[in-house]
């Protein structure tokens, strides 16, 4: 038997900004449709096909993003370090691929969904026997311009003309992103790739290097073998569409769903007498909770620990986990993001979606609003509020109507109650059981902020009850009773104008410096030398003060924090082996 | 004693109710708007009343024919052949209103409030002038006719219409009464009360002004028979609580909520504050009303959210449909399950089975 391997382009995070705002917590890839990731159902695909042994991810996501998910296959991810182009991925990767020499390889892109009939591709493409074949779909000749377009002769099944996104019409057939490839493509590749840098070695061409790199896929490899009649077609009449922007996952769930209810699938629910009205196709997750009184469908998946109320109503639409839809609301055309929740006699609405556009925008009175509605990650819609055409980035609470807007503030005015997770280890009890083998092991935090637009950017001090930094040196330019003071205080390195010398002449080291107001004149002489450093001590940064004593305590015990550029503070904030009282965080004092 | 309603002509200002049911006959908080002003006169011993009119609609006549008998009185159709304004309708009244030497009261039927007959009859007859004008304070006199009197008086000094710097903030309430005198002044043909008659009876010191007390609302359009609702509800509220349903019930939020007591209402339901339900209604379980009026033998389905409507006669809502914006449904209309309506007017007879999201008529 012949062996085959797929791979799947996943492209990475920054590809997937139309998928905004929900490829911001999920990766497009692991976004899920019909009750299961889109890549899911490729992968799903592809292991339906003979021969089929192995299916590599390529793309420039974090290794750990697919890490969990894939922990449940056996596909291997590959993540490309820099961009290198769909093609280039490909190429870059080519000994991974072809190792134990496999016939044929299927390329799958991710942001498509279908019904994947890829044995009837093979089939097609090995009584082809060119190097490659594509499988396109008819789609409307007005948006024909939005895909890559093929021209066919349709006796021999042979591409005449790859195009991407015509500027005027060439075809209505379009590329749907599914290829499977004979081996042989590889050299084809190594030729394209050896015949440009040829052809760029002669002319200064500024981003040479760059454009090198990035061979694409279509333009730089279908083309060409387009040209060459090397490529086959293979036309599918199945359904096919593109998940690019956030909102065409709603029409991408309702295909899969129909999918599965046409083959009749067991995971699909069904009206009970003691269940919800189900208006099939519904997925509903096994640890979703959905009232009896709710009435749900068609098209509507819900994923885990969701809640569904009593009286609620929803259609076409996405809800995602550990969301909560209170009594009486109801979700129409929409996608609910995790953690995020719909108030009593709430609606949340978006229009239904229309095969005229990608899912992305609609126009109402002249103006261009978005079609199906997304509620972020942690949004919040209060009771009886109505949100239409609306997109709402994460962690917002809505508590009037809206419609057609898009709402980006990250955080209310009002303080938001910290929340308990009633299943949370406490610390005390945490500990120990982490305490195994190193005690000197940092517990740390990273704790995601969300500054409204304009603030000042998280920094400060925060003092700890038991200082993590034991391996710190600190100096007071200190002189008499203060000297003594701070010694006391647990100062390292304590002194007047001899520690003064010591510092000119280069024979003191330390991390930290402190001085006393009236010693700071003196302390100036040597501001070169610690200035540069940054331990020069400056009233402005506190480390010029009377009360040295309490200014050396601090000095142990705190330590600077800022948040990065994503807004996440990063910070130890105990040892593994402290106990639950060492650990006990104070006042965080910000500026 | 006497009085003349200005009852005038079709309502159009209140349609598309008004398209099934005299202007008179629309039910303010349960009870057709001109019986609240009929009541209240009766009260205060008026025993004939003239309604002034330029249509007479055979519903009306048999309504009021009962009213007769309930209450005594005598009720007159005093019908304009052509539009008289605001005074002609008392010159053509004059048989009635000129009978005897009682003074007469006349207001405008779209005005509603605590109607205080008796005390601004007591207050009229007191000073023994020409006239009394029910005045009423208001937040922003600009947009009115503000009376003007003069210090340390009840007499008016003079109107400005529509004031750009602050004079006063009391205006004309649409409520009056007068001696029989008055008709001297006016003949039979259009004429204004405020603009012509008002002005001329204040030159000659014989008009004077009464405060009301509580609330005042001109409820001629559907805006404002909203706001005049719950403004009535709140009077309600205070004076006799036990007419509205009672906080203690389950579906009873914030209160100002009346319940015909032949209305049915489903478990889980949340109403108010400010609603008003007529007879025979049936409100499906899990349903939300607030500020909202639902008109006799209207049902609103499981889980639908109605809120600043008027959902009129024989009415039908869908389940989680929502109606919003100062809507008015008109005698049976139909809104299907799962529909959102903002903002319209739909004409009787009609059904709804798509989003309305902006204001609009639904012919």
């Amino acid at each position: 038997m012949t062996l085959n391997k797929a791979v799947i382009l996943v492209g990475g995070p920054s590809r997937a900004t139309r998928f905004r705002p929900l490829s911001m917590d999920i990766p497009q890839p692991l976004f899920p449709v019909g009750g299961k990731p889109i890549i899911w159902h490729q992968i799903s695909a592809l292991s339906k096909v003979e021969g089929l042994k192995e299916i590599i991810l390529i793309g420039f996501f974090e290794d750990v993003v697919f890490r969990s998910f894939l922990d449940k296959c056996s596909d291997e991810y590959l993540r490309e370090f820099t961009q290198l182009g769909t093609a280039g991925g490909l190429y870059h990767f080519r000994d991974m691929i072809l190792r134990g020499n496999p016939k044929n390889v299927f390329v799958l892109y991710t942001d498509i969904c279908s019904s994947f009939p890829l044995n009837e591709l093979l089939k097609h493409h090995e009584k082809q026997g060119r190097v490659g074949t594509i499988m396109v779909t008819k789609v409307d000749r007005n948006l024909a311009n939005n895909y890559g377009c093929v021209v066919v002769d349709n006796e021999t099944s042979l591409a005449l003309h790859y195009v991407e996104k015509p500027e005027t019409y060439v075809s209505d057939l379009a590329s749907t992103g599914i290829f499977v490839l004979d081996k042989e493509v590889f050299q084809f590749i190594e030729k394209t790739f050896q015949s440009r840098s040829a052809d760029s070695g002669g002319e200064f061409f500024e981003s040479a290097e760059r454009d090198l790199n990035q061979l694409r896929f279509e333009q730089d490899v279908l083309r060409p073998m387009a040209d060459q009649k090397k490529l086959s077609v293979y036309i599918t009449k199945d359904f096919w569409r593109q998940i690019k922007s956030a909102a065409s996952a709603v029409p991408a769930n309702a295909a899969y769903l129909q999918q599965e209810m046409r083959h009749g699938s067991s995971r699909l629910a069904k009206s009970r007498p003691d269940g919800p009205k189900i208006v099939e196709p519904v997925f509903i997750h096994p640890y979703a909770q959905v009232d009896p009184e709710a009435k749900i469908g068609p098209n509507v998946s819900i994923q885990a620990q969701v809640k569904v109320g009593p009286g609620v109503r929803i259609r076409d639409a996405i809800v995602l986990e550990k969301s909560v839809i209170k009594e009486n609301a109801i979700v129409l055309n929409a996608i609910i993001g995790r953690e995020s929740r719909v108030g009593r006699w709430s609606r949340v609405e978006g229009s239904p979606y229309t095969t005229t556009n990608d899912g992305h925008e609609v126009t109402h009175g002249g103006v261009k609003v978005n079609n199906i509605c997304i509620l972020g990650q942690d949004v919040a819609v209060k009771d009886e509020v109505f949100v239409r055409n609306t997109v709402v980035l994460p962690h917002k609470d809505l508590s009037s109507d809206q419609h057609n807007e898009i709402i980006i503030a990250y955080a209310t005015k009002q303080k938001k109650k910290s929340k308990v997770d009633p299943n949370a280890v406490t610390l005390d009890s945490a500990l120990p059981a982490y305490a195994v083998g190193c005690p000197s092991h940092k517990i740390e935090a990273h704790i995601q902020c969300f500054p409204e637009k304009g603030q000042p950017p998280i920094r400060g001090s925060c003092v700890l009850p038991h200082g993590l930094q034991d391996n710190i040196t600190i100096a007071v330019f200190a002189e008499g009773q203060k000297a003594q003071e701070a010694k006391e205080a647990g100062a390292h390195i304590v002194g007047g104008q001899d520690l003064i010398d010591k510092v000119k002449n280069g024979t003191v080291k330390f991390d930290k410096c402190l001085a006393t107001p009236d010693i700071l004149p003196s302390v100036a002489k040597v501001a070169r030398i610690l200035g540069p450093r940054g331990l020069m001590p400056t009233v402005n940064k506190g480390t010029v003060v009377d009360d040295v004593a309490g200014a050396v305590r601090y000095s142990l015990q705190s330590f600077d924090f800022k948040a990065d550029k994503n807004n996440v503070v990063h910070s130890g904030f105990a040892k593994i082996s402290f106990s639950a009282e060492q650990t006990l965080v104070c006042d965080y004092q910000t500026p | 004693m006497k009085a003349l309603i200005l009852v005038g002509g079709f309502g159009t200002r209140l349609r598309p109710l008004t398209l099934t049911v005299p202007k008179p006959l629309v039910e303010f908080a349960n009870k057709p708007m001109i019986l609240h002003q009929i009541e209240a006169l009766v009260k205060a011993g008026v025993k004939d009343i003239v309604l002034a009119v330029n249509y007479k609609p055979e519903v009306m006549v048999a309504v009021l024919k009962k009213y007769e008998e309930k209450f005594g009185i005598t009720i007159t159709f005093s019908v304009e052949e052509e539009p008289l304004g605001t005074a002609g309708p008392l010159a053509l009244a004059r048989d009635i209103l000129g009978k005897d030497d009682t003074p007469f009261f006349v207001l405008n039927a779209d005005v509603t409030c605590d109607y205080p007959f008796e005390a601004m009859r007591d207050f009229h007859n007191s000073h023994g002038n020409e006239g009394t004008i029910l005045a009423t304070k208001v937040e922003e006199p600009s947009k009115y006719g503000v009376i003007v009197t003069k210090p340390n008086s009840t007499k008016i000094d003079r109107f400005v219409e529509k004031p750009v710097e602050f004079v006063g903030n009391r205006i004309n309430a649409g409520i009056y009464i007068f001696k029989p005198t008055i008709l001297n002044r006016i003949n039979l043909e259009p004429t204004s009360i405020e603009k012509q008659i008002f002005p001329a009876m204040a030159g000659d010191e014989q008009l004077h002004t009464f405060d009301l007390e509580g609330f005042w609302m001109d409820v001629g359009q559907p805006k404002d028979f909203l706001t005049g609702t719950c403004l009535y509800l709140s009077s309600v509220a205070k004076k006799t609580p036990h007419l509205l349903a009672s906080p203690s019930e389950p579906f009873v939020h914030g209160g100002n909520v009346l319940i015909h007591p032949t209305a049915k209402i489903g478990d889980g339901c949340r109403i108010g504050p400010n609603v008003t339900i007529g007879p025979n209604v049936v409100i499906g379980k899990g349903a939300r009303l607030q500020r909202c009026v639902i008109m006799e033998d209207a049902q609103i389905k499981e889980y639908a959210l109605v809120k600043n409507t008027i959902v009129g006669w024989h009415c039908t809502v869908g389940r989680w449909t929502r109606l919003d914006g100062v809507s008015v449904l008109g005698d049976d209309v139909h809104v299907a399950d799962e529909v959102y309506v903002y903002g319209a007017l739909v004409l009787p007879h009609k059904s709804i089975s798509a989003n309305v999201t902006d204001p609009k008529i639904v012919m």
